[in-house]
């Protein structure tokens, strides 16, 4: 068992085959070695821990993208925007929980986790103008004169349809 | 001015606070226009404070642009975001609506260049030349994937053909649609000193060249001249990386003293103009030592081609895994003349009726010589008969086979060869196949039904077309697979 210490100072166990998913924490088992010292994650806090558990022990043994991995063998996984129905139901959670599993993942270098948040993402801009977008996100337009002008080129094609 | 700043700082706090941000903007957006430079980057940078604490704005660039990259590329995607000119070939997806969501959006979409490489224009139209400028000064020098379809406006086009040949050291995959009318242009532009180094993969269709109607173009003006066709070949052989080409056109247009034979890999050739006979087609893939795929037709004399073998024995082609050869004419001197131990993809397919295309000795012996193993087979031979067909499926180089269609009529014979004999769905023959067309089925009521599921799960994909229609055992046996 490895035992982990998140932002908020909560403590989790769980098995090393599960935490191995993450190659952050991997190679930190690597470098300490054999020890009871428990590992911090500063960046990740005791709520999006126990997503990203959930997610590692339910692909636990499932095999890891190879470090080596060519290029164009991550361009194939990365290119189809189908999320298993698992994955689906997992990723399902609020916007401000979606963005800090996709930080954790980042932080804690679970690929195919990190391709699950992505995916989401462009899924969610799929289909939508960017008004749409801005109203799913929250943003506003805070674009410059100068800016406004060049997307009014961009869409002068519209004009002559 | 002081009134003014103040009002504003108030009235952004209390409608950010009350979660409006559309309303905010739009009310912002309109009283920015009316004020002086300083009050408008003061709002501006409200607004894009505003932005930053939205919980979005916590990804970093480079999450940004995975997913931006993720949404240009996704391949599954159906339908075109909205009526848009420009879109990415892979995925007909606009990253133009990236770039005007928010500034930072746009920073990031504009600076990402692999989100403009593959450029698809369809029927392009005055505005398109701008935006086909936009996009590639945005592919920054990555290599190209670029669509040009249609004619659209001829003048328009033809602007667009010039700003695409400015950058033509970055194509790398092209696809061009072009109007017989836009061909000396084109020519123009090629014969300028600039290079193509980059192009591996070519798809070249003169509109018009498909029919027969280049003919008479050559015959309603005068001045055209063929050797444009000619030149244009000539200055896409610059690329010593080119392998990869499908031609709309004659032969003799595009094979010269300048065609890179040693390198290309795949070729595929449509004309109803020209075709190569039987003797030709041979001499023809002897040429291209590197050949994987091939796709071509075979009739009964070439015009004006000579190709022929000069070997009377059969010869190897290597690496040649894909044919699709569809002839007027009995293919059997192909056959015997080639040996294809690479060979996975066959199709055989005969145009408007013609003799048997080949003897099963033939086909038999290249089978053997060839030693391959052999996973896709088409055979559109309406003259194939049921022995022929049975007697071929039984070649140790079949066993391999995936997936078979037939377009000869299929009777009980071949059904029942194809029963598995085994309990748990492996067949005797064929027991990989996982995907069967038969275009004309006429078998007993229930044998085609009873061999279907005999040859589960293996088998998962079916085609079967009744020669009138299923009897009731079939029909609803078969329901099932649609």
């Amino acid at each position: 068992m490895v035992l982990l210490v998140t932002s908020d100072n909560e403590q989790f166990n769980a098995d090393k085959d599960v935490v191995e998913r993450s190659v952050l924490i991997k190679n930190m088992l690597e470098d300490v070695g054999e020890s009871d010292q428990p590992i911090p994650l500063p960046n990740v806090s005791s709520s999006v821990l126990k997503k990203v558990l959930e997610y590692c022990e339910h692909h636990r043994g499932e095999p890891l993208p190879s470090a080596d991995a060519d290029q164009s063998q991550d361009e194939t996984r990365k290119r189809t925007t189908d999320i298993s129905e698992w994955d689906q139901k997992f990723i399902t959670v609020d916007q401000e929980m979606l963005f800090e599993i996709i930080l954790a993942a980042n932080y804690l270098d679970i690929k195919s986790l990190l391709d699950v948040g992505c995916k989401t993402v462009a899924n969610m801009i799929k289909g939508k103008t960017p008004e749409e977008i801005r109203k799913l996100f929250n943003i506003v337009n805070d674009f410059t004169p100068e800016e406004e002008a060049q997307i009014k080129k961009e869409n002068e094609w519209a004009e002559d349809r | 001015m002081a009134l003014i700043s103040q009002g504003f700082a108030s009235l952004t706090s209390s409608i950010f606070s009350s979660g409006r941000a559309e309303d905010v903007t739009f009310s912002l957006s309109s009283i920015r226009i009316s004020l002086p430079v300083k009050a408008a980057t003061v709002d501006i940078q409200s607004l894009r404070n505003y932005n930053s604490r939205q919980p979005i704005s916590r990804l970093p660039i480079e999450l940004l642009c995975d997913i931006f990259t993720t949404y240009v590329n996704d391949p599954t995607r159906s339908r075109v975001d909205r009526p848009t000119p420009l879109v990415s070939r892979l995925s007909k997806a606009d990253p133009t609506l990236l770039g005007q969501v928010c500034s930072h959006w746009r920073t990031v979409a504009i600076k990402l260049p692999n989100l403009w490489t593959s450029i698809f224009i369809e029927n392009p139209v005055k505005t398109h030349v701008y935006l086909t400028q936009t996009w590639l000064e945005r592919a920054a020098g990555q290599p190209l994937h670029i669509t040009l379809w249609d004619s659209g406006d001829l003048r328009s086009m033809g602007c667009i053909l010039t700003v695409l040949a400015s950058y033509s050291q970055f194509w790398k995959k092209l696809e061009l649609r072009l109007p017989l009318d836009l061909v000396p242009h084109f020519w123009n532009i090629t014969k300028l000193p600039r290079k193509c180094d980059m192009l591996e993969a070519l798809e070249f269709m003169p509109l018009g060249a498909v029919s027969p109607l280049l003919q008479q173009y050559d015959m309603g003006n005068p001045g055209w001249d063929r050797r444009y066709l000619r030149d244009i070949w000539s200055f896409f052989y610059t690329s010593s990386v080119l392998s990869d080409i499908i031609w709309i056109g004659r032969f003799d247009d595009f094979l010269h003293d300048k065609t890179p034979y040693d390198q290309l890999q795949t070729v595929r050739l449509h004309s109803n103009q020209q075709y190569l006979d039987v003797q030709d087609a041979v001499g023809f893939i002897a040429r291209f030592p590197k050949l994987q795929h091939l796709n071509t037709g075979v009739s009964f004399t070439s015009q004006h081609l000579s190709f022929k073998s000069l070997t009377t024995t059969p010869f190897v082609m290597e690496h040649l895994h894909t044919l699709y050869l569809w002839a007027r004419v009995s293919l059997s001197f192909a056959f015997s003349h080639l040996t294809l131990p690479a060979l996975k993809d066959l199709t055989i397919s005969s145009m408007s009726g013609g003799d048997l295309l080949l003897d099963h000795c033939t086909l038999k012996e290249f089978f053997h010589r060839s030693k391959c193993q052999l996973e896709r087979l088409v055979y559109a031979d309406d003259k194939l008969t049921n022995d022929d067909l049975n007697a071929l499926l039984l070649l140790p180089e079949l066993q391999s086979l995936r997936s078979l269609e037939c377009t000869a009529k299929i009777q009980d014979s071949t059904i029942r060869a194809l029963l598995a004999s085994q309990l748990d769905g492996s067949s005797s023959i064929l027991p990989l196949l996982e995907s069967i067309c038969f275009e004309a089925c006429e078998a007993t009521d229930g044998l085609l039904s009873m061999m279907v599921l005999s040859r589960k799960p293996t088998l998962m994909n079916l085609d079967l077309r009744p020669e009138v229609e299923f009897g009731p055992i079939d029909a609803e046996l078969l329901q099932p697979y649609g």
